[in-house]
Order: C-alpha cells, then sequence, then structure tokens
C-alpha cells in the first residue's frame, strides 16, 4: 500500500463502500457506475483504487461482494474499534442512541460526564464515568477512539486526557479549536460552522437566477 | 547573577526538596503551588528557567500553564522542564513528550527521579543558552 494517500480518497472509499452495500454481492460493477454513485468520475474512481493495488477485471469491473471486502479492509473496518464518549448532554445521548455506529463497527464502550446524578449509570447501556477515570477505564477497555461532545470550555481538557490516555483519533463535536500533536487524527464537526457557510452561501446568491 | 528558578507544583515536597539542591548549586528559587500563581509569577519574576507540572488543580492543568506562557512574548522562549507523575499515578502505558503545539515544553521528567537529575538538566539547558 503507498504512503501519503490524499485524505479525500479515504472520504470516497467510504462512499462507494456506502453504494456497495447497497447491491448485490454476486454482481459486477463498473468504474463508471461506482462514479455515478458519489458524483464523480470513473477515471478518479480508478486512481483511488489503484492508491491500495490492483483490483478488477479490466473493462469489466469489479466483483461487488469482493470489492466491499477489500475497500473495509482498506479503512480498517474489517475489525470492531472501540469508542469513549466524553459528554453525556443532548447530544452525547444522541450518538449513544444511534445504532449505525454498531452497524459498522463502531462500539461506544464507555462514556464520561461530570454530571453526578449520571456518573456510575448506564445510558443507552454504556457505563458513565467520571472524566478523572479517562486514562483508567481506557485502558481497561481497550479504547481506539475518542468522541468528545462537551461545552467547548471542557473541550481542550477532555481531549487532553485522551491523548494523555493513548487515544491517537478523536472526533470532536464541541465548538472549539483545539489543539493535539501531529501523531493525533483529529476531526472536527462543527454544526454551527457549516450552517454559518450555508447562511453565507444563501446570502451571496439570493439575487442570482436559477 | 544567580540564575532564577521558577518551579510550578502543587507538591509542596517536591517544591521544597528541588529548592534546596538548586539553592546549595547558586540558584535562585521562586516557588508556585498552582498553575495562576505559577502564570503570574512567570510574568513578574522573568525567570531564567521554568520547572512545571502537569497534574495540579485538574490533571490536565500544567499544560494549559505551558500553552499560556508560550503565548506570551516575554516567556516565549523560557525553557520550560514539564516534571510529572501522571503515567505512575494513573498507569498509563502510552508515553508522551514534548509537542510544538500541543506541549510547547523543552524537557519532559517522568517522577520520581532524583533531585540531581533535574539540577543536571537545568545546569545543561542554561548553559545552552548563554
Amino acid at each position: 500500500m503507498r504512503e501519503n494517500i490524499p485524505e479525500n480518497a479515504a472520504v470516497r472509499l467510504s462512499l462507494y463502500l456506502r453504494h456497495l452495500r447497497k447491491m448485490k454481492k454476486d454482481k459486477v460493477v463498473s468504474s463508471e457506475e461506482l462514479a455515478e454513485s458519489i458524483r464523480t468520475s470513473g477515471a478518479r474512481v480508478r486512481k483511488d483504487l489503484s492508491f491500495f493495488g490492483q483490483f478488477g477485471t479490466t473493462g469489466k469491473g469489479y466483483v461487488v461482494g469482493e470489492l466491499e471486502k477489500t475497500i473495509s479492509k482498506i479503512l480498517g473496518l474489517d475489525q470492531v474499534w472501540m469508542i469513549a464518549l466524553v459528554g453525556t448532554g443532548k447530544l452525547g445521548m444522541a450518538l449513544l442512541e444511534y445504532s449505525g455506529f454498531q452497524e459498522s463497527g463502531f462500539h461506544i464502550r464507555i462514556a464520561f460526564d461530570v454530571d453526578q446524578s449520571k456518573i456510575g449509570k448506564k445510558l443507552a447501556g454504556v457505563p458513565v464515568y467520571h472524566p478523572y477515570q479517562i486514562p483508567k477505564k481506557i485502558r481497561q477497555q481497550k479504547i481506539n477512539m475518542g468522541v468528545i461532545a462537551v461545552p467547548s470550555e471542557a473541550a481542550q481538557e477532555s481531549v487532553d486526557l485522551l491523548i494523555i490516555s493513548g487515544i491517537r483519533a478523536i472526533l470532536n463535536f464541541a465548538p472549539a479549536t483545539l489543539i493535539v500533536p501531529s501523531y493525533v487524527k483529529l476531526m472536527q464537526v462543527d454544526l454551527t460552522s457549516q450552517l454559518e457557510i450555508m447562511a453565507y452561501f444563501l446570502s451571496h446568491t439570493r439575487e442570482e437566477k436559477i | 547573577m544567580a540564575h532564577k528558578i521558577l518551579i510550578v507544583d502543587d507538591d509542596r515536597d517536591f517544591v521544597e526538596i528541588s529548592r534546596a539542591t538548586l539553592e546549595s548549586k547558586g540558584y535562585q528559587v521562586v516557588p508556585a503551588y498552582d498553575g495562576k500563581e505559577g502564570l503570574e509569577k512567570a510574568l513578574k519574576e522573568h525567570p531564567d528557567l521554568i520547572v512545571l507540572d502537569v497534574m495540579m488543580a485538574t490533571q490536565t492543568e500544567g499544560l494549559e500553564v505551558a500553552r499560556q506562557m508560550r503565548e506570551n512574548q516575554s516567556l516565549k522562549k523560557t525553557p520550560i522542564v514539564m516534571v510529572t507523575a501522571i503515567r505512575k499515578r494513573m498507569d498509563i502505558s502510552s508515553k508522551i513528550g514534548p509537542d510544538k503545539n500541543w506541549l510547547p515544553v523543552t524537557e519532559f521528567i517522568e517522577k520520581p527521579f532524583p533531585p540531581r537529575k533535574l539540577l543536571k538538566k537545568i545546569d545543561q539547558l542554561l548553559s545552552r543558552k548563554k
């Protein structure tokens, strides 16, 4: 496998996989058909896949089941990923209750919150501990990833604790700019910022004819 | 003139032992017992080097204090030796170390260590600074 694969290629792989999952396993799919599913080009699909080796038959395409299996392996989805959630407010609860993560191999195993009424209880079947226990529980539960869903003022401390505990992949929902070392992959989901971008888009295209 | 060392740690025993060791070798020591006091004294006293603990009021207070120190122009180049018992106290297996943005310190020493180790490190850093 080549190194320095563009992050966008990995994002597209995830989208190809979503499409492949809806198809019959023994069907043959062409790069053009796969491209159409995410509105890209066949050449782009072939290039994305070429980063990871030779797949399919020239002129024919890819067997859906085989390609699905290969992409799952490339994305590391042939294993179960254990997740720790920090923050069990409304957003955290929505994440805990969403069943789609488990179907894709992502299991939220433990949660942390400073709310005394939640500590020691289970929320959506997941035990809740005080953030003070992050290092200990992450080690015990063999956690691979962290998700931050705390208010912005508590986000950096939460991420620091996850990093000290050995977590190297973090998804952040807090509206805060977080500092992480270069060896930690931080993904940011900033809903307000994305809404603001849409507001900007609408306010600058309002006068144009459709 | 004696070099001035600021020691920021809520562990008073550590501060006192380090202070005795450093003063016996001619250093001037300024103690601070929490992050806020540490930041204030760093700005007021202009130390030549800062010794800073990670775990104080919170488990990661020292990290935030180090970042705040680095944001201040007058402390940007002051060597910071970060000391911590966090791995031992919390039984953490992964190691952490200085990082340009996340942990902007010069050196990282894990507690416990003999006072002479800190002395040696400070001697090295300050001779490099000359």
